[in-house]
């Protein structure tokens, strides 16, 4: 980071007053221009549309008919409907259980890989799977842990187990998970290997001389030295998470029938109650209002979690 | 980065075996998926790790022609070309103005923007669909290029945003004394001094729209118009009658990947360097 | 240095407009069919290199020579009825489409998009002296038609569901099919007790595992029972003890782990082509069976089925019937009215049944010899649309709770007693969200 950039009021050669408000006033001139495509294209397509899919909530409708008004009854269908409750304790142990192994593998592996040769190779070929695209590695998971897949068929020929099944109805969840911190860790450790990066080293040769050991100086220097960048990793993976889509949904049979309800994270039931599935429902309303709730519910987590994660800023 | 060597302990061996393991794990995969896609299927699911007898070409073939691989190729292109660079552009200036400009308004209006990453795509696309609809641009190449640049605006003026607040403010300053205007401060300053800013979030909102898959999925109808993921899908769609055929799967699925791992190993650099610079404000 | 800034963003923003024309210029809807002749639209549900696609493409062909018409075809694949719902807010629709018949009911009979085609039924067909009312009896109106009368659907393949087997292995079978469950659990029993796996399963497509609890529960309750059981906003027929019975009877398929290994953790289609390299003996499934399994399937395979076996009285067949449909908004539905007397023609409708290997609604074509059992079938059992209709009906309900639970149930996951609590609860849940 430019640790260089002088703060606003202190500069190391003050300039004649008249340049600088000449520019700003310039600036100020080309400030509407400047942000009105870019506003405009994101009222048109992002927020309208947020906006919409509210109004929508509140109504019954199958994209072709009119549209009818049916008040909070869309929410209060989705407070006892199973499927629902099922996607949003998925959504929910998505964050915290994924979420939090990706956070201790990757903060295990930053730690490890700081010291080691070929940290560059390694932290590259660690977030190879976040450029490619989630379907591709969710049939290349999916091939793999089949009955008859690879890795039964390797386990085999090394330790003579019989063929285990990963991908059943009670192990397709965890196999999911597991699945999800594999590709998400390499962006992780890219994130927190550059904040731990930027502690200078006396604070760990001062800590070493006063007799800390490894995790004595984990907890005292590098997690509060590195908080910031934490924080970011955090409000990030929150974000992120409600929007895991395609590796779950490519782990249906086939591409024209969705996974098993019981898998169904947030965004998979919006997509089963409107297009899914060889038997669409075209639910519009109920998917909609799907999404509202759980968009609120995101929304309060990450004010919580930025609120819960705050500290004052550790000046170095 | 702490100097001097620490003595090696069993706990730090053992992670870094674990860390190397995984490293495999990775390369491993990427490799199979290249070898695999010139084998039968037959082979593959006999001696899952063995080299192929012979190339069976006739897979890359079948992905790129019979499945539409090719056209798809073109598609996905084209639509993570324009929709990365139109982003970028439209994304630009208006980061310089909330960056730069001291009003009251470019405050909420950075978090407003920011507000935009948090909505999920899931959310919107019922009502996108029905207003692309009305507009006749379901089905259209053209109006997926205008929501994917619409869509990774916010990422972008979100990234952008920090990036120029990070650039020292002297050059600018000095140019302003020489009696440049804001514009031409804007062109000829700031944006070469952003350049590697810039390339490195095309590259990732190029990563972003090549992967993307249900925007695809409902807006496109015709095979003409698939993207590449959405090729992919169908040729899964497509074993189901015609046999399992992996070779050609992975032929496919390798027709996806390479192109990304190309971009990635040329500027891969500068993509790592820009995730920590918009975490590391 | 200072103008090179300016040419590079210059180049950006050109290429960027030229990418976006070219889009723009690519981006295709249903295609303008050529100014003057008559067209037509036709989004098809088969992939171009599917059997079935290569006869309605050879269909079509000779349809565009002899009448001079410009067909525009899509091969779209299964989603092509979401496309046309999508399609349908633009006012931007085929004139032609097909589909099973339950995914064109859901789609376009409910929110009423769809033409009446009950003239075609009276329009002769091409090159015969029959009218297509001839050659599609009434006993597919079930399939058809809507509660009014109305026909939404001109069939020209009809699907059959029944359990397959390999009759080269297995010649008692084929000498004596079992006919009723009693009988059907022997067989089982002894092939389990030969070595053998009796049934596969492909259990990660719902969709399979749910062809056995509903054609289980219409067995008990005869045709239309497990609709109106599914139709109960209190779920109180679940409680029957005939229900009870039915899905007893079904759970012991797993208990008895008469299942192939692997049946619960595989990715279809592995067990499908595990069964098809004799892995496995029965397999019950739609008629497509001989031609998806074909390519992998053991030297001298020849398939044979049997009727879902009888639990008392009730024998019919589950079946399903594939056809074309016209939404209410297509511009050339005349045209496409023709074509599809067209393709009924006996020469042409005949290469779905010896090309493609699939049963047509006609009883005077041929039939491939591994068809022939189902074939049998059709002709002199009564027909009922596969899972009673609940799949079409309560598309909802059925993907959600009926599926998931019977996906269960068939790999040993719950009980049977599990499955009607579970699934009496959530269709009172259903019905109070969404009656």
């Amino acid at each position: 980071m430019a640790v260089g950039t002088p703060a606003a009021g202190g500069r190391a050669r003050r300039p004649p007053p008249s340049a600088g408000s000449v520019l700003d006033r310039d600036r100020r001139k080309l400030y509407i221009p400047f942000l009105v495509p870019a506003l405009l294209l994101y009222l048109a397509f992002v927020i309208a549309p947020s906006v919409a899919a509210l109004w929508i909530s509140f109504h019954r409708w199958d994209g072709v008919s009119d549209m009818e008004w049916h008040g909070l009854g869309n929410y209060v269908a989705l407070l006892s409907d199973t499927v629902f409750h099922t996607a949003l304790v998925n959504t929910l142990v998505i964050l915290v259980v994924a979420g939090g192994a990706i956070f201790v593998v990757s903060f295990a592996i930053t730690m490890l890989i700081r010291e080691m040769r070929g940290r560059k190779f390694v932290r590259s070929v660690l977030f190879f799977p976040h450029i490619v695209s989630a379907i591709v590695l969710s049939i290349v998971w999916g091939f793999l842990f089949q009955y008859n897949g690879v890795v039964n068929a390797i386990l085999g020929a090394l330790f003579g187990t019989g063929p285990i099944p990963w991908l059943d109805d009670a192990n397709l969840f965890p196999m999911i998970l597991l699945g999800t911190v594999w590709l998400s860790t390499g962006l992780y450790v890219t994130i927190i290997l550059a904040g731990v990066d930027r502690i200078p080293a006396y604070f760990y040769e001062d800590a070493l001389l006063a007799g800390a050991n490894a995790f004595q100086r984990l907890r005292h220097v590098t997690l509060p030295l590195s908080w910031d960048v934490i924080t970011v990793a955090a409000t990030f993976w929150t974000i992120s998470s409600l929007k895991i889509f395609e590796f779950i949904y490519a782990f249906g049979g086939t591409t024209a029938d969705l996974p098993p309800p019981a898998v169904w994270n947030s965004a998979l039931f919006v997509y089963g109650e409107s297009f899914g599935g060889r038997s669409p429902s075209y639910l519009f309303g109920y998917a909609s209002a799907s999404a509202m709730l759980m968009l609120a519910l995101f929304s309060v987590l990450v004010v919580v979690l930025r609120r819960v994660l705050r500290r004052d800023p550790v000046e170095f | 980065m702490p100097a001097g060597r620490r003595p090696a302990r069993p706990g730090r061996a053992v992670g870094t075996a674990l860390v190397w393991a995984l490293v495999l794990f990775n390369l491993a995969i990427f490799a199979f998926l290249l070898i695999a896609s010139f084998r039968t299927t037959a082979e593959i699911f006999d001696r899952p790790w063995g080299l192929p007898t012979t190339l069976h070409l006739e897979n890359w073939v079948r992905a790129w022609t019979e499945s539409g691989f090719a056209r798809a190729t073109l598609n996905t292109v084209a639509l993570a070309l324009a929709g990365a660079v139109t982003a970028t552009v439209v994304s630009a200036p208006a980061a310089y103005a909330l960056s730069r400009v001291r009003t009251r308004s470019a405050g909420p209006l950075s978090v407003f923007f920011v507000l935009g990453l948090g909505i999920p795509a899931h959310v919107t696309v019922i009502p996108l669909f029905a207003m692309m609809a009305d507009i006749g641009l379901v089905n259209s190449l053209f109006g997926l290029y205008v929501l994917y640049s619409a869509t990774h605006v916010p990422f972008t003026v979100f990234l952008l945003t920090g990036f120029f607040r990070s650039l020292p403010a002297d050059v600018e300053e000095a140019a302003a004394l020489d009696g440049a205007t804001a514009w031409r401060s804007f062109w000829q300053i700031m944006l070469p001094l952003a350049r590697s800013g810039i390339l490195t979030v095309l590259i990732l909102n190029i990563i972003s729209i090549w992967n993307e898959t249900l925007l695809g999925l409902v807006f496109l109808q015709s095979a003409e118009n698939y993207t590449l993921s959405l090729a992919l899908l169908n040729f899964m769609a497509s074993m189901q009658f015609s046999g399992a055929d992996y070779g050609s799967l992975f032929a496919g699925v390798c027709i996806l990947v390479i192109p990304m791992v190309v971009l990635y190993v040329w500027f891969g650099r500068r993509l790592v360097e820009g995730i920590t610079m918009g975490s590391g404000k | 240095m200072r103008y090179r800034p300016r040419v590079k963003t210059a180049t950006a923003l050109l290429a960027t407009a030229v990418l976006g024309v070219t889009l723009a210029g690519c981006s295709s809807g249903d295609g303008g069919g050529s100014g003057g002749g008559e067209t037509f639209t036709y989004w098809s549900m088969w992939q171009e290199s599917e059997p079935q696609g290569k006869v309605v493409a050879a269909a079509i062909a000779d349809f565009e020579q002899e009448t001079g018409v410009d067909v525009q075809v899509e091969w779209q694949g299964r989603d092509n009825v979401t496309k046309l719902v999508a399609a349908l807010r633009s006012g931007d629709v085929p004139d032609l489409i097909d589909q099973q018949y339950f995914t064109i009911k859901n789609a376009i009979v409910r929110g009423d998009q769809f033409t009446d085609l009950t003239d075609v039924y009276d329009m002769p067909i091409p090159g015969e002296e029959k009218t297509v009312r001839d050659v599609v009896p009434a006993k597919y109106d079930a399939f058809t038609t809507t509660d009014d009368g109305a026909h939404f659907l001109v069939p020209y393949e009809i699907i059959a569901y029944t359990i397959w087997y390999d009759a080269a292995r297995l010649p008692e079978v084929a000498a004596e099919p079992p006919q009723t469950w009693e009988e059907f659990t022997q067989v089982l029993a002894a092939s389990k007790a030969a070595g053998r796996n009796p049934l596969a399963l492909d259990a990660d497509i719902a969709g399979y595992a749910e062809y056995w609890t509903s054609t289980a529960l219409v067995r008990a309750l005869g045709p239309g029972g497990l609709r109106a059981l599914v139709a109960q906003p209190d779920a109180a027929g679940w409680d029957r003890p005939e229900v009870r019975d039915a899905i007893g009877e079904v759970a012991q398929l797993a208990a008895n782990d008469w299942f192939i290994p692997g049946y619960d953790s595989s990715k279809f289609p592995a067990v499908q082509t595990r069964w098809a390299q004799g892995e496995a003996d029965f397999l019950y499934m739609g008629s497509w069976a001989p031609t998806e399994t074909g390519s992998v399937a053991g030297p001298d395979v020849e398939y044979r089925s049997f009727n879902f076996p009888t639990f008392g009285t009730d024998d019919s067949l589950p079946a399903s019937a594939i056809g074309f449909a016209i939404p209410k908004a297509a511009e050339n539905a005349d045209v496409a009215k023709r074509f599809m007397a067209y393709f009924l023609n006996a020469d042409r409708l005949s290469k779905i049944s010896t090309e493609a290997n699939n049963l047509t609604p006609r009883t005077d074509l041929p039939v491939p010899p591994q068809l022939a059992d189902a074939n049998e079938l059709v002709s002199t059992k009564e027909l009922n649309p596969i899972t009673d209709g609940v799949l079409g009906e309560f598309s909802d309900f059925d993907k959600e709770t009926f599926q998931p639970l019977s996906a269960q149930l068939l790999t040993g996951d719950i009980t049977a007693e599990a499955f009607i609590e579970q699934v009496k609860a959530r269709q009172i849940d259903y019905w109070k969200a969404h009656g």
